[in-house]
Order: C-alpha cells, then sequence, then structure tokens
C-alpha cells in the first residue's frame, strides 16, 4: 500500500467507483461516479499538484503505463484507492493538503512591472537551445508557438478560444496558454471588474468549445472556469503580483517551466501576456 | 542522474521546436545492497539491450573489476558504488535511457508472486479488510454475527469506508449512538443493529420481498413494518426506489433517530425518489418534531406512519400522515400518481357486515376474545392499536399503552395479542417467520380454548421467511377443523408479493380453500377480526 | 450515499451464510466472509481494534517504521566483551536472559540452568549450590537482552565476560547492537548446561575466539548482513532455523581475513575449525541483523508495527513500534514438531529464545518458503513451506524486496507485521524454533513450527488505543 503525501481541495473523500480514463508514466486520471468529484488523479510527485489531484510516490512501480490500463476499473473506500486489475492500493487518507495563495487586496504596478521582467528573461532564458532562434519575449515566444492574440485583450478576449486545441502535447499550447490568462483573470476577479468581466466572456466561450480539445486538458480548462489552478500557476500568479524578493520568482518560474514539455512555458507565455494587456498598458 | 534538469527541459523544447537535436548520453543507477543473482541480472540486462534507442545496457554488481570492465566498455569511470551494490548502466538516447532504468529498477523491486504453478494461495476471507482487498468493489457489510462481536464489526466496515446493515441485535445503546456517529461522520449508511430488512438498488436484504424498482424509497424502524409497506406498494402496482431499516432504537432519546434523518435525507437527495414513506413505532416528541421538521424542508412529499399516531394532521405542505402500515403505501402510491388521497378508515362494506353475520351464526357464546397470534412484531403492535379502537383491551408480552401484560406469555387469557418473534419465545429457538411450528402450536392450544372466537394471524413471505410457510400450517388447520365441533373465526394477511420465493397468490388461494378469511392487509385483517369480536356483546 | 445507489450492490456478509446465498438468488453479488470473532472472542479486544483500524496516523507511522526498517544496512563492524559494549553489566551482577522479564522462581529449567553456568563463567561462585545461593539471596539481577538492545538464541544468557558481535546500522546513526556467540550444538550454555566442559568453552570463547573474531574484522573492514542474508535465502537457509549456507558464506569472508591476521596460527585453525563445526554459527549475526532492522523501527508513535517477539521459556512477548518498552505477553504456544529419537513432547521446555527476532523481521519461518528443507521437521511438504510464507504476507504491511524467494518467483519475503491484521484476520505469526529440554543441560531434543500468541497482539493493540484516546 502507497500512502498519498498531498491531496487537492476538490480531491473526493467519498467512496466511489470509477475506471481509469488515462495513464501516463506517472499519472493516472480517473473518472468516477461522484456528480461533485467527477474527476481525479494519481500524479507522481515531480508532477504539479493540482485541485483535482492526489500525489503518490510511484518510484517503486516503474513505469505505469506498464502497470494500468485505460478502462481499468478502480474503487475508492474509506479513503483508500484500489486498481485490482494492477493490485495498486493507495491510501489517501493521510495526504496533506497543499497551501493555496490568500486573495490578492492591492495591486502595485511598479511591481509588477519589475517582477514582469524578471519572468519575462526567465522564459527567455529557458528558450535558449541549440539552433534555434533567439526568443527575447513574452511576446516573440507567443508568435514562435503559432498562437492567435486580440491586439486588446479587453476589446476581444473571445478570440483566444480560437486557439483552443491549437498545439502539441497533451495539453495542446494554446489550452495551456489561455490557462496562464484565465489564472490571472481569476487572481484579480475581485478587486478588478474588467478581469471579472473578461473573465465571464472567455469562460463562456470557453464552455462552447471544450470538445474541441483533449480530455485531460478540457479537465483542467474547466476547473479553470471554476477558478480552480495548479499549485504552481496559482503560486507564480500570485507572486507575480505581489512578492519584492526576485528568488523567490525564480523558484516559481523553474517550478513552472519543468511542467510537461512545453506546457509550463506555454501557460507562463499566457500569464505574461494577460499581465501587459490586463495590470501593465 | 548525469544530466541535469535544464538540459533535459532543453531536449524538449528542442525536440517541441521540431529542431531536433539527439545526445548520446549515459546513465547509471545503484541500489544500495540489492542481491540479486547472476540469471536474474543477465535476463534484465538483455530485456534492457533490446530497448530501441538503448545502444548498450549493463546490469551488474558493482565490484571493482565490473566497474573497470564497464569502464573499458565505454561507460565512463565516474559510476561510484559499493561492491554489494547492483549496478544499471544505459548508453544511448536520453528518453530511451530512462525507460531503461525504469524498466530495471521495476525487474528489481517487488514482484508479483505468481506462484510457481500450483492452485493459487487465497487466505479464508475472516475479515471486512481482507474482503475488500480481494473484492474492492464491495460496498456493503451485512452483519448478522452474534451481538457482543456487531458494534466492532460495524465501527471496522465503516473505518473501511463500507455501507452497513446490521441485522444483530443486543447492542448498546451507547455502542449504537458511536456508530452512527461514525457513519455520520463518514457520511455512510448504517441499518441497524437490530435491523431486520432493507431493500437496496433493488437486492433484498435480510428478511426482505421482492419488490418493483419504482420511485417511493421508504426508511422505516420497523422491520414487517417496512416489509408490509413495501409489499403493498407492489401489490398497488407501484415500485420501490430504496427501502431502508434504522433498527427498533434509532427513534430512542439517546439516539435521536440519526439513521432515519440521514435516510431522509439520501432519499431527498436521489434522482430515482419521488415520494418517501416514514415509519416508526411512536418515537418521543422531540424526536419526532425533528423528523417532521426535516420532512418539511425536504421538497418531495414525505408520508409519515407514526404507528397509533394517526390523529395528527399534516402541519407543513408535501407532508403527510397515514393511518396505518399498509395505508402509508396506498397514500405514497396516489401521491406519487397525483391521485385523490385513499380512504384510512376501513369500510363496512356490506360484503363485510355479510361476512360477520354469517361468522357469528358458527359461534357458541362462550366464544367471546380475539387471540392475535403473530410472527411479525409490528403486526402485533398494529394488531392491537386497531382492536382498542373498537374498545378490546388486551393482553400480549409486548402490550401496547392500555393493554396489559400476559400472566403467562404461553397462555391467552381473554383478549390475547402476542408476538411470538419477541425475546419471551425466541430463547434457543428459531425465529416463527423461518420456523412457524410454535405459531402452529399457539394458533392450535388457542382453537382448543373455548372462549376463542377469532384467531387473528400474519404469514410473512421473502427472503429469509421459511421456504414452505404452508406445509405445517395447513396440517394445523386440518386438525383445528377435525377436533372443533364450533371453530373459532380464522382471519389472516399474508405479507409478501407475487415476484417472492414463496408465491404469494398461491398461498393466499390455498389458506382460503381451508376456510381462512384472506384481508389485504395488516390492518384489513385487524379491523376485520376486532369488529366482529366488537359484535360479539 | 448517494454513489451508494447508482452502484452495482456488493455485499461483504460477515454471519449467516444464507443472507449471502439470498442475495445471490434474488441477482445481487454477495461474498460469504469465514467471519470468526476476532481477537479470539476478547469482546473489549475486538472494539479496540476496529477503533485502530484505516487510520490516517497510523498508517501514516507503519509507513514511516516500514520505510525505517527497509532502509537498515546491519553491519558487522566489531567484537568486543559485554561488559564494554553494556556497561550495566560491568556496573553489576547482572545477567541478561531471552524474552520478556521473568522472575528467577518463574524461570524454566534451561534458562535456570544456563545462568547458574554463566554465575560459574564469571567466577562469582565456585560451585552450583553456592552460585544458585547468591541467585536467592537477590545478589544477582536479571533483565531481557532486548533492554539493552541485544539479543541471544534460546537462553539467551550474556554476563559482562562474554564476547558480543557489534552490529551498526548506517541509516539509523550507526545505533548499535549486540548478539553473543553461538557455541555449537550438544551440551551448550543456551540449553542450560553448564558442566565444566561448557565453562571451558565459554573462557577460550572469551578470549581467544573473541580476539581472533577482532583481528579478523579489522582486516575484513566491516560486513553488511543484509546481502549474506539475501544470498542465503536463495541456497535453501531461511536464516534462523537453517544457517547452512550464511554460515559457509560468511567463512568465505572470514577464512582469508582471518589469515592475514598476525595471530598464532593455532589459534587461526582452532577458530575456523569451530566455525566449520557449527552450521548455525551465522544464527547470532542474522537475529542481530534482524534486530538492528527492527530497532530502527521501533518507537514511531501510533505504529502498530511488530518490533519484537521474544519467549523466555514460559511467556512469549511482544512490542510494537507504537508502545515503546512495553512487553505485552501470553503464555508461549506450543510447538508443533519433530523430537529427537528418545524424547516426545512431555520432555519439552516452552518456546524459548530471542531468535523470533528473525520472523519479526520477515525471515525465519516468513521465508520458510526459501527453506523446504525446515518443513520436514514438521512432516510437511515444500507446498506448506510456499502457503506459510504467502499466509504471512496476510499480516504484514508489505515485503522486504531485499529478500526474495525463489519459490515465490521471487516475491520479497512477508514482512513488518501488523499487529491489526494478526487480530483481524486472525492469523498468527508462524515461527520456526528448536525445541529445548525442560530440564536443564539436556540441550536441543526437536526442532518444528510453532506460532505467536494472539493474546499479545490484542493486549498491545488495547494498549495502544488507550495510548492514542488518552
Amino acid at each position: 500500500m502507497m500512502i498519498a503525501l498531498t491531496k487537492g481541495y476538490l480531491c473526493p473523500s467519498q467512496p466511489f467507483n470509477g475506471k481509469v480514463h488515462s495513464v501516463f508514466r506517472r499519472a493516472i486520471n480517473i473518472t468516477t461516479d461522484l456528480t461533485s468529484e467527477p474527476w481525479v488523479s494519481l500524479l507522481g510527485q515531480a508532477l504539479p499538484a493540482t485541485p483535482t489531484a492526489f500525489q503518490c510516490d510511484f518510484g517503486a512501480h516503474g513505469d505505469l503505463t506498464a502497470l494500468v490500463k485505460a478502462g481499468d476499473v478502480v474503487f475508492m473506500r474509506g479513503g483508500v484507492i484500489r486498481l485490482p486489475a494492477a493490485a495498486l492500493v493507495v491510501n489517501t487518507s493521510a495526504a496533506k493538503d497543499w497551501p493555496q495563495t490568500e486573495p490578492i487586496m492591492l495591486l502595485n504596478q511598479a511591481l509588477i512591472q519589475r517582477n514582469f521582467g524578471l519572468a519575462e528573461a526567465g522564459l527567455s532564458q529557458h528558450c535558449v537551445a541549440p539552433q534555434q532562434q533567439r526568443i527575447r519575449s513574452a511576446h516573440e515566444y507567443i508568435q514562435h508557438l503559432g498562437l492567435t492574440t486580440p491586439m486588446c485583450l479587453a476589446s476581444a478576449p473571445e478570440w483566444l478560444t480560437n486557439n483552443i486545441g491549437y498545439g502539441k502535447g497533451l495539453t495542446p499550447s494554446g489550452d495551456d496558454f489561455l490557462l496562464g490568462v484565465l489564472a490571472v483573470l481569476s487572481s484579480v476577479y475581485e478587486i478588478y471588474p474588467k478581469a471579472a468581466d473578461i473573465f465571464q466572456r472567455i469562460a463562456l466561450q470557453v464552455q462552447q468549445q471544450l470538445g474541441k480539445t483533449t480530455d485531460i486538458s478540457a479537465h483542467y480548462l474547466s476547473l479553470a472556469l471554476s477558478r480552480h489552478f495548479s499549485q504552481p500557476v496559482q503560486w507564480l500568479v500570485y507572486y507575480l503580483l505581489t512578492t519584492q524578493d526576485e528568488s523567490t520568482i525564480a523558484i516559481a518560474m523553474a517550478k513552472n517551466l519543468s511542467i510537461g514539455a512545453s506546457s509550463g512555458a506555454d501557460t507562463i507565455a499566457g500569464i505574461l501576456y494577460c499581465i501587459t494587456q490586463l495590470l501593465l498598458s | 542522474m548525469q544530466v541535469s534538469c535544464t538540459a533535459l527541459l532543453n531536449y524538449y523544447l528542442a525536440n517541441k521546436l521540431k529542431l531536433t537535436g539527439i545526445y548520446m548520453v549515459i546513465k547509471y543507477k545503484a541500489f544500495e545492497n540489492l542481491y540479486q543473482d547472476s540469471v536474474s541480472l543477465m535476463q534484465i540486462s538483455a530485456r534492457l539491450n533490446k530497448i530501441v534507442g538503448v545502444d548498450e545496457a549493463s546490469v551488474v554488481m558493482g565490484t571493482e573489476a565490473n566497474l573497470s570492465r564497464m569502464a573499458d566498455a565505454g561507460f565512463g569511470d565516474n559510476i561510484v558504488a559499493k561492491p554489494n551494490d547492483l549496478v544499471i548502466a544505459v548508453k544511448g538516447e536520453e528518453e530511451a535511457c530512462n525507460t531503461a532504468i525504469e524498466q530495471a529498477q521495476q525487474a528489481l523491486t517487488a514482484k508479483p508472486d505468481e506462484g510457481s504453478g500450483g492452485a493459487s494461495f487465497s487466505p479464508p476471507l475472516t475479515s471486512f479488510a481482507l474482503g475488500l482487498e480481494q473484492h474492492a468493489d464491495a460496498n456493503l457489510a451485512l452483519i448478522s454475527v452474534p451481538g457482543e462481536y456487531a458494534a466492532a464489526e460495524a465501527i471496522k466496515a465503516l473505518n473501511l469506508g463500507l455501507n452497513v446493515m446490521m441485522f444483530s441485535d443486543n447492542v448498546s445503546l451507547a455502542d449504537e449512538l458511536q456508530i452512527k456517529q461514525l457513519a455520520q461522520k463518514k457520511a455512510l449508511m448504517v441499518m441497524g443493529p437490530d435491523c431486520g430488512t432493507a431493500i437496496i438498488n433493488g437486492i433484498p436484504l435480510g428478511f426482505a420481498n421482492v419488490v418493483r424498482r419504482g420511485a417511493i424509497g421508504v426508511v422505516a424502524a420497523s422491520g414487517t413494518g417496512l416489509q408490509e409497506a413495501t409489499c403493498r406498494i407492489h401489490q398497488l402496482g407501484g415500485g420501490v426506489s430504496q427501502a431502508m431499516g434504522t433498527g427498533g432504537h434509532d427513534l430512542h432519546q439517546d439516539i435521536g433517530g440519526i439513521s432515519m434523518l440521514q435516510g431522509l435525507l439520501a432519499l431527498a437527495e436521489d434522482d430515482a425518489t419521488k415520494v418517501i414513506v416514514l415509519i416508526s413505532k411512536p418515537p418521543a416528541a422531540a424526536i419526532a418534531e425533528r423528523i417532521l421538521a426535516t420532512a418539511a424542508q425536504v421538497d418531495k412529499p414525505v408520508v409519515v406512519h407514526f404507528l397509533g399516531q394517526a390523529d395528527s394532521q399534516a402541519t407543513a405542505t408535501g407532508v403527510y400522515f397515514a393511518h396505518s402500515l399498509a395505508h402509508s403505501a396506498e397514500v405514497a402510491v396516489a401521491v406519487l400518481r397525483n391521485q385523490a388521497l385513499p380512504n384510512a378508515q376501513f369500510i363496512l362494506s356490506a360484503q363485510v357486515q355479510e361476512q360477520v353475520t354469517t361468522l357469528k351464526t358458527q359461534l357458541t357464546p362462550t366464544q367471546r376474545y380475539i387471540r392475535g397470534v403473530f410472527a411479525g412484531g409490528t403486526f402485533c403492535f398494529e394488531a392491537q392499536i386497531i382492536a382498542s379502537q373498537y374498545g378490546l383491551s388486551a393482553f400480549s408480552n409486548t402490550p401496547i399503552q392500555g393493554n396489559h401484560c400476559l400472566e403467562d406469555v404461553w397462555t391467552s387469557q381473554q383478549h390475547t395479542i402476542v408476538d411470538l418473534g419477541d425475546d419471551d419465545f425466541t430463547q434457543g429457538r428459531p425465529h416463527p417467520m423461518i420456523d412457524p411450528s410454535l405459531r402452529n402450536q399457539r394458533m392450535l392450544q388457542d382453537a382448543r380454548d373455548a372462549s376463542t372466537a377469532v384467531i387473528l394471524f400474519d404469514v410473512v413471505l421473502g427472503y429469509g421467511a421459511s421456504e414452505e410457510p404452508l406445509a405445517e400450517l395447513l396440517d394445523t388447520l386440518d386438525q383445528i377443523r377435525n377436533e372443533q365441533v364450533s371453530m373459532p373465526a380464522l382471519i389472516a394477511h399474508v405479507c409478501g408479493t407475487d415476484l417472492d420465493p414463496q408465491a404469494r397468490d398461491v398461498i393466499r388461494q390455498a389458506l382460503e380453500d381451508a376456510g381462512v378469511i384472506i384481508a389485504d392487509s395488516n390492518a384489513d385483517a385487524a379491523h376485520l377480526a376486532a369488529y366482529f369480536v366488537s359484535q360479539l356483546g | 450515499m448517494k454513489a451508494l445507489f447508482s452502484q452495482q450492490l456488493t455485499v461483504l456478509n460477515a454471519g449467516l451464510a444464507s443472507f449471502a446465498d439470498n442475495i445471490e438468488r434474488a441477482g445481487g453479488h454477495a461474498i460469504a466472509m469465514n467471519w470468526q470473532p476476532p481477537a479470539d472472542g476478547d469482546r473489549l479486544g475486538g472494539l479496540a481494534l476496529a477503533q485502530l483500524l484505516n487510520q490516517p496516523e497510523i498508517e501514516l507511522a507503519n509507513q514511516t517504521a516500514m520505510n525505517h526498517y527497509l532502509a537498515a544496512q546491519p553491519t558487522l563492524v566489531d567484537v568486543m566483551m559485554a561488559g564494554e559494549a553494556i556497561p550495566a553489566l560491568a556496573e553489576q551482577q547482572l545477567i541478561l536472559h531471552a524474552g520478556p522479564p521473568i522472575a528467577w522462581q518463574d524461570m524454566c529449567g534451561p534458562v535456570q540452568g544456563a545462568i547458574l553456568g554463566a554465575i560459574l563463567f564469571e567466577k562469582w561462585a565456585d560451585d552450583l549450590t553456592q552460585a544458585e545461593a547468591l541467585v536467592r539471596n537477590g545478589e544477582v539481577t536479571f533483565e531481557p537482552c532486548h533492554h539493552y538492545d541485544a539479543v541471544g538464541p534460546m537462553a539467551g544468557i550474556i554476563s559482562r565476560s562474554m564476547p558480543l558481535w557489534v552490529v551498526e546500522n548506517s541509516t539509523n546513526n550507526n545505533e548499535r547492537v549486540y548478539s553473543n556467540f553461538n557455541e555449537g550444538l550438544g551440551k551448550v550454555l543456551r540449553f542450560g548446561a553448564n558442566s565444566d566442559e561448557v565453562i571451558k568453552r565459554l573462557n577460550w570463547m572469551g578470549t581467544e575466539l573473541a580476539q581472533a573474531m577482532k583481528a579478523m574484522l579489522l582486516e575484513s573492514g566491516p560486513i553488511e548482513l543484509k546481502p549474506i542474508m539475501a544470498q542465503a535465502l536463495h541456497m535453501g537457509d531461511e536464516v534462523h532455523n537453517r544457517n547452512a549456507a550464511a554460515t559457509g558464506l560468511l567463512l568465505k569472508q572470514l577464512v582469508p581475513a582471518l589469515l592475514k591476521t598476525s595471530l598464532p596460527q593455532a589459534q587461526v585453525q582452532q577458530a575456523i575449525s569451530f566455525v566449520m563445526a557449527n552450521d548455525h554459527f551465522f544464527l547470532n549475526l542474522s537475529m542481530a541483523a534482524c534486530k538492528s532492522m527492527l530497532k530502527a523501527a521501533e518507537n514511531v508513535p501510533n505504529s502498530t508495527m511488530v518490533t519484537v517477539m521474544a519467549r523466555n521459556g514460559v511467556n512469549f512477548g511482544i512490542r510494537l513500534s507504537g508502545t515503546g518498552n512495553t512487553w505485552f505477553q501470553a503464555p508461549a504456544n506450543p510447538v508443533n514438531g519433530l523430537f529427537f529419537p528418545g524424547y516426545g513432547v512431555e520432555d519439552a521446555a516452552a518456546d524459548l529464545g530471542d531468535s523470533a527476532i528473525t520472523e519479526t523481521a520477515g525471515v525465519g519461518g516468513f521465508a520458510m518458503a526459501s527453506s523446504p528443507a525446515i518443513v520436514k521437521f514438521v512432516g510437511g511438504t515444500p507446498a506448506d513451506a510456499t502457503n506459510n510464507s504467502r499466509a504471512m504476507q496476510g499480516i504484514t504491511l508489505g515485503g522486504n524486496p531485499a529478500f526474495t524467494l525463489p519459490a515465490l518467483n521471487f516475491a520479497p519475503t512477508a514482512a513488518g507485521i501488523d499487529a491489526r491484521k494478526v487480530v483481524d484476520n486472525l492469523v498468527l505469526p508462524i515461527i520456526n524454533t528448536g525445541i529445548a529440554h525442560k530440564k536443564a543441560g539436556v540441550g536441543q531434543i526437536g526442532a518444528g513450527i510453532t506460532t505467536a500468541p494472539m493474546q499479545c497482539f490484542v493486549d498491545a493493540l488495547s494498549a495502544l488505543s488507550t495510548q492514542i484516546n488518552r
């Protein structure tokens, strides 16, 4: 039996019957028969904590795809998740909640400007690779990804949803980018009515277009529509808007950049885009 | 790992940007003090070498000789390992190397025990924990172990995340409260202790009848009460979504109706349930109030029957009071179908009047008393209530308020209505629902008593009950008829459905053929018997 | 509850089997369990167990204890005189014995005989009569070996002038544990013999042999014990009742190192032939290694993992990680075994010795599948041996990948006994054991299999439950 280390705040605690939706080397996504928590993931420690995931140490199990198949039945009883076909047992009852950010009350434009600079530099530096043209700004990175963005976010935020499903990967770049935008809008939702308005306009569109992307990406997008974001994304946005400490930004950036193949960088691009459009123009 | 995280990310990024740059890397991992025989090591290395993208793989114990041999083979000379360490080293594409090391790790660590031929070993299921290990889908624990162990089993089942039905009784109120509070905390269902019957997801549990599935949900603090209501619903063409027993002590002051409230709320949330029926013997006023208040808040119609408290009037919209067990079913079906509410009163139809007149002519003047002989406790209770409405004050082993205790439970005196399923009779003997011989003996005994005017009894069908309820009963009835010049009237009710293992129709027909008057419900049977006796003067 | 209504009902049925049949007949799914009263019918013990089942703080504690146990790297580092390694032995007339604490008058014959032998060996008395008088006057005190992180087979007697193996665990701050030296078979102190021959051997072991082993270790350097045990498990040992392969593996390291020492050749030869003649020589090292692994798992609050099982010839005692140094005792269960010709069950002492530490650590009876030879003691078959090993998987927290069993397709040995599973599943830990004659000094009269008594586990859980509720 394994003990789950952390649990997201949207994880089920009630018994459920479920099925494996998809499985990766270090992650298992599960659909449940609970209406309130229809989705739950088991993620390796190295993967970012999300509101709907339990993090576990899968070290001893090797590649999970060799062990678990999509469609395998899953049962949770008394906080213990069992995958009988894989003889996998995870006790979630001792898992700790990961810390969430506090609501942001004040915006300091000078501070945000500075932090934006740090993050943009971090993103550019990250994109240095052999034989690759130099990427100097978030804008260039967005162009490089081939995403379409409106000239003015406030006037046509719906445009962004054209990117849903666009790009490579399990969570297409366009979706990751959109997540970043939504994360910033959500963080200032209460104190900045314009952000709330833009968020709602995007949300309306996203809802209708969830079918255009992968199930997993759609899951994270729909969480975002309810203003739930993964731990690293939530905290990066929070720090960009509040912290004085450069190294805090650097650590938060590194955490995000290490997510997926390019997902982290794509989300950061969305965050930086939204900060420019919303808070710095 | 020899490759830094950033380099790795850059590699991924390069790949993503379609600027392919594939590096040849060397990776190794040393497992401290992991002894493996050389055959296994060779097998693992062969497997790793087959992975596409792996140039060369080596799995060896980290002896000096092995390390220098590996250096010669181009694995570099910076592998750090002790002789008792197991070293895996791979050369090749980054991704492939990662896969290889993972596969090796998997092959080296715990393997499932497949046995080496021969039958697989499975330990006997002595505990719920083991049960769940082998049947991860289990979602309900049905506990009918001796009472002294039942509380511990229920707590275990709840701690393991199972819903619970406790058939066992003789559980202290303190234990019951603890169990129910634990269930509440875990949002799990507990039925019982002393819960004889339930129908969950259409499956009859314990002593239960086979009832059509439908839109009426029932929560009852009385076993036979629940059976009567669900069977009546079925007979009326309705169906049951869920039927939950709470056990007889749930509405006790100390427990406070936790299970009934929890059941009520669960049914309120259940999409398949459209009408809810609550049944209980009269609870303490405060508890009744709490239940009614909750029922009023539920946005589904709730039919309430507190036995013997028929005069209550509906005080909230959507809450209906029924007058008997069967009546609660009738009200529920009517509410579901948007029909006028059924009459609560027993109708003295012309047919009944005629029946009674005929019966009277067959009695001698000494035959004056009602003799109720019940297997179902709630049937006995309900019969006493109805008899009292006709001014019949009865003796019983379980007297309702206003009735009297029998001097000797084994002997009837005047009007007597007994519950043969009570502890008084079942010590060291099977329950009369399972083995009706005790009931048959008592009927014979009462028939021989020259003061008996009517024998009122129940026949309970369904799973758990006697598979052949007729065999001995018909013999007894024959014997009574052969012995008695002036036979007492025989009035009965058969609680069950046509889907039960013992077909209800067949049973009713056979009893009618044997001269028994069969009523549609326990209440009707009691009304007929009591009215008849009251007419004897 | 809402979810239940939409799920297929699967019932675990405890009690009347007909209820399960009826559910199946009605088209439902029910599993008829083979329910038995847990805790052997101890109602309150059963309730304590129920409260401790699937509790986050316990699961977490057990994981911690188990990880400490798995990570342990017991390493033989030195040989020391007992009085030097355990100062209390030098400071007072103290003798250590196997199992839980016991008073002189309650001790079984072999333990009393061995204690008297140790008194003679220490020259605290000139003869047996004097020795006994010394004890009766209360001038000698007794304590379990485990109180000083030491272990000894059978009577498990340790006094100040005896040599001890010193085993360190590098993953646990180099904490040390100790065991005495194995004397071989026949007339030996651990079976209660105390004749001149026995004392003479002890003298030689405490001087020449101890010196030789100490010098040997200086040459060989520290010897890691887990790899030897792991390899021996693949060679027919279960490293409790059979140590032939492990002793051979030890010799491979011992002989070359011993030859490199500057000790007189006669001393080296005598030491080598002593070890060669005793297939059980490794047993005491196996025990020390097991004690070292389990010491790492001790004192994790709330843990239900068993860290000690030991017998004093009358009672069987256990300790849990979460209840610290408290012993939970019950009369030892009888041994199911074979007797050497001329002896029978009426001659046998009750189960004795600290060697059940091996089972506590997942070897011995738990690894019986690797040692079919041992099953012959109880007239069993190799299939029984593998079934025993599998049965132990039902009462443990997991497996130890360092110890694998060829007969079970290299599955790890079941390890980390969870007292809750013992009480709930009614499966008792299996222990391979030798049988001592109840009279001091007769020696081993048989061998077989026994189990740990249920009541120890029930009491331990009750105590832990009280502790948690406090």
